[in-house]
């Protein structure tokens, strides 16, 4: 079965490129618009791996981390998020808050594709 | 993605066999764990069925090398019992266990995994 | 079909231009609120969307510019600076510098660099001791380093110690394991005696740790990019012990024995390494051995296992899972098209029903029932897809005000309400200039200097007031102020003075406050540059009444001014009332359209050739659609007369019949009778004749004009 991906970004161009790389590739994606959707939709859906962006509204990128780690269904997935070269300190928040690994935007879709394999195996 | 099942059977020689199938995995471990506290005081041999088992991580290795561990501390033997899994042998390769020939814990027994199964 | 990157870019302008609406509208309530950090981080994170997203898809000269906004307002955002009233400027010149270079790339005219770089300079000078940091574009995944000319295969001896709990972060280590067998040849050993007991085991920590000798083409940097998510989280060791293109350990490729180096290692002793070679046998040879299984059983067993191992991976199945997306992003054109279509379609569906009446075949009225039925359900859902919250056009006249009120020195706060009305896209867009010229109308005629206004016993701070509103199948917008309010006894002389009325002329306030649409009229002092250029609000009635609005005002001398426009929620369809001249078909719009009555030949004679019918007493101005459009024949002995309300009064329009409700798919007319008076329009009824559309208000004034 093909896995699922959830990718979280309030940017509708970025969701709309990492949903199309990851189909090309043969993944299934799920989007969530910001935090707090990604969050109710992790409540309720059994993903294989979650890629997010840290700024959102409603609910930031720590914030829906944090969350899914302390959720049920998805407290074990791999979560990837998306930063920029100027929030080196909001990485090191992602990774203590329990982020997986990290993409910096720009990149390009095989880095994506690169970074997806090695959280997934 | 199908859940962990247990299920077991104590004979009147004290062999308890325990069956496990689905998915042993990081979210469905501490569910063996506690099963096996509270099953293994109550025989003299456990035997592992592990042949309906689909999905095994890491989580899942460490707990059975425990559990066999544990029992051999306490002067019972572990063994498997039935066919062993695919998934069983192939994580066995994957995490690089099948170099172990004797256990870890005690260098006088062999390993669980030793030699075992590949 | 463009290809998905230029769809991705296409995609990404359209969200720049919605982030830069909204950066702007968090600007202007910043300036409001300074202090707001969610208004602080919403203009961050809207500038680091534009920043962030314009990189990846090429955008690099945004990517930038954005960056170094963003570097500055990060002050602002960490506290280190106050939000300033230059910040904000400064920030909003940005914004507008990013529009502009958002525009050369989809072909507009090229963005004038020297003021961005202007606007960076200032915004700089704000913060002297930040040194800008050009932006870094690393990739996160190192290229082939170990491609160099020659190959050399390297011999690394890797410990990999994770941290009990990297498996909470979602950290798998066999595929960090894999990833290692991708490299090259991989013997990898894992370490399991730090597994503790059971009731001391915590099920998801992870106690294995490994040690690996791998021989790869590949450099050490892509040995450590394989740990590079957890490198902070594990013990990690990786020394070279061999590299074949130098000669630092012996010339042959092959490396010690897995045993040797263990004991090198110190992870076994030679004793124990005796050990485990002289029990070299398979885990069947020593349940055989044991007795435990017979050895036939343990053979059939692996074969079994084999085979069982094989179908398995034969068998991958592979079902997508179910897919949600919010919504979906359809280019305008698309659902103009569609628009179009269902427009056909309603007219053949008419044509349908009235083939089906004709037949009065039973079955067939049945089916043009249902058809009828679908088709309307399928045009109210097309139309509302093109339905958008008028708000966006709303924040768009903030930072109007803002600017206007500043040039001539006026406080005014710009209120808004109703700003999720939905409108007809095209309306929306339409709407625009018309509410421009309203609202700077507003603020340079209505609300007064702030001293005067404190003279009146008024606060110095005017407000302008934007709300909509539903009403039916219209849309309310209402431009209101508080300022001084009409003049009429100045509107009055001024109409006087061109000619526009004649001094005896008796007005009702209405009709007095309506002269301000007239073309040509100004009654400003002075001319500003704001409005003021006698040209204007006639442009706005005529915008409005092309869009079938209309347009009302009423006024309260030093209370302020409502302006009222009344804007059909579509353009594309409109409810109708059918009426018929001899053979030719005309349609009004069934919202102007207050009652029908009869006129008879006598009541003309009575009239005493005066378009004047008397409707229950009292009398109404009619027009006849027979003069109007030189028809001459067939002229029935009782006519009937349609009253609308045209700009605030009854009008009568006579037909020779009314035919009844239309539902009327707009057809444009040709660019040849675009200046057609009286007409907005055609449509096509459902057996294929013309009927036009009648434009009540140009017919009553060409009339007026004509009377005159």
């Amino acid at each position: 079965m093909a896995k699922l991906i959830m990718t979280a970004d309030d940017s509708a161009s970025v969701r709309q490129m990492v949903s199309f790389t990851l189909k090309q590739s043969g993944y299934d994606v799920v989007e969530a618009v910001d935090g707090q959707d990604a969050l109710s939709k992790l409540g309720s859906q059994k993903v294989d791996m979650l890629i997010t962006d840290l700024n959102m509204p409603n609910l930031d990128g720590i914030g829906l981390i944090k969350g899914v780690r302390a959720g049920t269904l998805n407290k074990f997935i791999p979560i990837v998020m998306l930063t920029t070269e100027s929030q080196e300190g909001r990485k090191q928040e992602g990774k203590t808050a329990g982020a997986t690994g990290w993409i910096v935007k720009p990149f390009k879709p095989e880095q994506l594709i690169a970074v997806v394999k090695k959280v997934l195996g | 993605m199908s859940d962990l099942t247990l299920a077991h059977m104590l004979n009147d020689a004290g062999q308890l066999t325990i069956t496990i199938g689905g998915r042993l995995a990081i979210d469905t471990t501490a569910t063996l764990k506690d099963f096996l506290l509270e099953q293994l005081p109550t025989a003299k041999s456990i035997r592992l069925d592990t042949s309906a088992l689909q999905e095994i991580d890491l989580t899942g290795m460490q707990l059975i090398c425990s559990a066999c561990w544990t029992t051999q501390s306490e002067n019972n033997t572990f063994s498997f019992s039935g066919v062993p899994a695919p998934c069983l042998a192939q994580a066995i390769d994957n995490l690089g266990f099948h170099d172990h020939k004797v256990c870890k814990h005690n260098a006088d027994i062999s390993c669980i995994w030793c030699g075992g199964i590949n | 079909m463009s290809s998905p990157q230029e769809q991705h870019i296409a995609a990404y302008r359209e969200e720049a231009n919605e982030l830069l609406a909204e950066l702007e509208t968090s600007l202007l309530e910043l300036e409001e609120q300074p202090e707001d950090n969610d208004l602080i981080n919403r203009v961050f994170r809207a500038m680091h969307t534009i920043k962030g997203s314009g990189a990846m898809f090429g955008f690099d000269d945004i990517a930038r510019f954005t960056h170094e906004v963003e570097t500055v307002f990060d002050q602002a955002r960490n506290g280190k600076m106050k939000v300033t009233r230059t910040l904000l400027d400064l920030t909003l010149q940005s914004r507008d510098q990013i529009s502009a270079m958002l525009g050369a790339s989809a072909g507009g005219p090229p963005a004038d660099e020297a003021r961005g770089q202007q606007i960076i300079a200032g915004l700089q000078a704000l913060l002297p001791q930040v040194t800008p940091k050009p932006i870094i574009t690393e990739t996160i995944i190192a290229d082939d380093k170990g491609a160099t000319e020659q190959i050399c295969h390297h011999t690394f001896r890797i410990r990999f110690k994770p941290e009990p709990d990297v498996l909470l972060r979602g950290t798998n280590p066999a595929a960090l394991l894999n990833e290692l067998r991708d490299l090259g040849h991989c013997d990898i050993i894992a370490q399991s005696e730090n597994i503790p007991l059971l009731h001391n085991l915590t099920p998801e920590h992870c106690y294995l740790y490994w040690d690996v000798i791998l021989t790869t083409i590949k450099g050490l940097e892509a040995v450590k990019d394989v740990f590079i998510f957890v490198e902070d989280d594990c013990e990690l060791k990786i020394e070279l012990i061999n590299d074949s293109c130098s000669l630092i350990q012996g010339t042959d490729d092959t490396y010690k024995k897995l045993g040797d180096i263990l004991v090198e290692r110190g992870d076994i002793s030679p004793v124990e390494m005796q050990k485990i070679l002289s029990m070299q046998k398979r885990f069947g040879e020593i349940l055989v051995e044991q007795g435990i299984v017979p050895a036939a059983k343990v053979e059939s067993a692996l074969k079994e296992q084999q085979q069982v191992r094989q179908v398995r991976q034969e068998r991958t199945v592979t079902s997508p899972a179910a897919e949600t997306s919010l919504s979906v992003r359809v280019p305008a054109e698309r659902l103009d098209h569609l628009v179009n279509l269902v427009g056909e379609l309603v007219t053949v569906q008419a044509h349908l029903t009235q083939t089906a009446d004709e037949k009065r075949d039973g079955d067939l009225i049945s089916i043009a029932e249902e058809v009828e039925r679908l088709i309307s359900e399928l045009r109210d859902t097309t139309l509302t897809m093109r339905m958008l919250p008028i708000g966006s056009t709303f924040s768009k006249f903030k930072r109007l005000v803002r600017d206007l009120s500043a040039e001539l020195g006026k406080e005014i706060d710009l209120e808004t309400s109703g700003a999720d009305t939905e409108l007809d896209k095209t309306v929306i867009e339409k709407l625009n200039d018309p509410l421009v010229h309203l609202i700077r109308n507003s603020i340079d005629h209505g609300i007064e200097m702030p001293e005067v206004r404190k003279a009146a016993g008024k606060p110095t701070k005017g407000i302008v007031h934007l709300g909509a509103e539903h009403s039916g199948d219209s849309v309310l917008v209402t431009i209101r102020d508080n300022g001084a309010g009409l003049d009429k006894e100045r509107i009055r002389a001024k109409a006087i003075e061109q000619g526009l009325i004649s001094a005896a002329t008796e007005l009702t306030d209405k009709e007095i406050y309506n002269m301000i649409f007239a073309a040509g009229f100004s009654t400003a002092q002075k001319v500003t540059s704001v409005s003021g250029r006698g040209v204007g609000m006639d442009v706005v009635k005529k915008a409005i009444e092309a869009l079938r609005g209309t347009i009302d005002i009423t006024s309260e001398a030093g209370k302020g001014s409502v302006i009222t426009l009344k804007i059909p929620l579509t353009l594309a369809i409109i409810e109708t009332l059918l009426v018929r001249v001899d053979t030719h078909f005309f349609v009004l719009p069934l919202s102007m359209v207050e009652e029908c009555v009869e006129l008879s030949r006598a009541d003309v004679a009575a009239a005493h050739g005066r378009h004047l019918a008397n409707v229950r007493g009292a009398l109404t101005p009619y027009l006849s659609l027979r003069e109007q459009f030189e028809i001459n024949d067939n002229q029935p002995e009782i006519e009937q007369i349609v009253i609308a309300s045209v700009a605030g009064s009854r009008v009568g329009f006579v037909v020779d019949d009314v035919v009844g409700e239309h539902q009327t798919v707009i057809k444009t007319l040709g660019k040849l009778y675009r200046d057609v008076q009286g007409i907005s329009g055609a449509t096509i009824l459902g057996d294929g004749t013309v009927a036009l559309i009648l434009d009540p208000a140009t017919l009553v004034r060409s009339a007026e004009l004509a009377g005159d």
